[in-house]
């Protein structure tokens, strides 16, 4: 390794890390739109044993509730992106949750191998680079 | 860095300046194409929603009910269209700078590697 090669596989080495640190935020994100999506699921799929006029109460921040009857176990609205959202029978709402969250563990997994391919790649240049600085520096 | 001379400290300089750009115009582009992804996604789930499907569009926290599948299609593809065009623009921006860049690290590799660039240990 010559000193540009040295300084190249150096930046590399810090793009593997700005890499690294991007798909664990990635993951972070990605762990908690499951865990939403899981309790979203687990809150349609009670619902649809709550019968119609049946009283609920319903969060609406700061610790609080107000009192509210239930219209429908039948159907629920479901965001679609682009702030648009369609109405959906119950199954279908809860189908949605389904494929959303086997979409996003797929992610998930990919981002999993990508992560440990570059962990290889910079171990493998990281020895590398220690190996040439060492001889460098016995050298001087 | 203060054994470098005045030339290559200014380049390194606008290296590091292009560096941020290139950064800003990397994020407002992954934001932008995620934008485009998540309205191409609306429009084909609304493709496959039935006709009598009821529809809804959030304006702040509030759901307000929409009359005709047609019209919000029709908003979401043009939206779709702006944000092509600027995603389009940002890319050329992209090239550009990633060209600059490009010479001015080879510029500076050279420069480096010359006795009286900086030396690698300092680096």
């Amino acid at each position: 390794m010559n000193e540009q090669e040295l300084r190249q596989a150096m930046s590399t080495l810090e793009l593997f890390r700005a890499q690294l640190e991007s798909i664990a935020e990635n993951q972070q994100l990605i762990q908690i739109s499951l865990e939403e999506l899981g309790r979203a699921r687990e809150t349609l799929n009670q619902f649809q044993n709550a019968k119609e006029g049946d009283e609920l109460l319903v969060p609406i921040g700061g610790n609080s509730f107000v009192f509210a009857k239930v219209a429908t176990n039948a159907k629920a609205i479901v965001g679609i992106g682009t702030g648009i959202s369609v109405e959906k029978s119950m199954d279908e709402a809860i189908k949605t949750m389904d494929d959303r969250s086997k979409e996003l563990l797929d992610t998930m997994n990919k981002l999993n191998d990508r992560r440990l391919a570059i962990e290889e790649q910079a171990n493998v240049l990281s020895q590398a680079v220690q190996q040439e600085v060492q001889a460098l520096q016995r050298g001087n | 860095m203060d054994d470098l001379s005045p030339k290559v400290q200014n380049q390194i300089a606008q290296f590091q300046q292009l560096q941020q750009q290139l950064q800003a115009v990397l994020n407002q582009k992954f934001q932008m194409d995620a934008q485009v992804k998540e309205m191409a996604r609306t429009t084909e789930e609304l493709n496959k929603s039935p006709e009598d499907v009821v529809i809804y569009k959030s304006i702040g926290a509030l759901l307000i009910k929409v009359d005709s599948k047609e019209t919000i299609l029709k908003d979401i593809e043009e939206s779709k269209e702006t944000m092509e065009v600027r995603l389009k623009s940002l890319e050329r921006q992209e090239k550009s700078l990633r060209d600059r860049y490009q010479a001015l690290q080879d510029q500076l590799n050279k420069a480096l590697s010359t006795p009286s660039g900086q030396p690698l240990s300092s680096m």
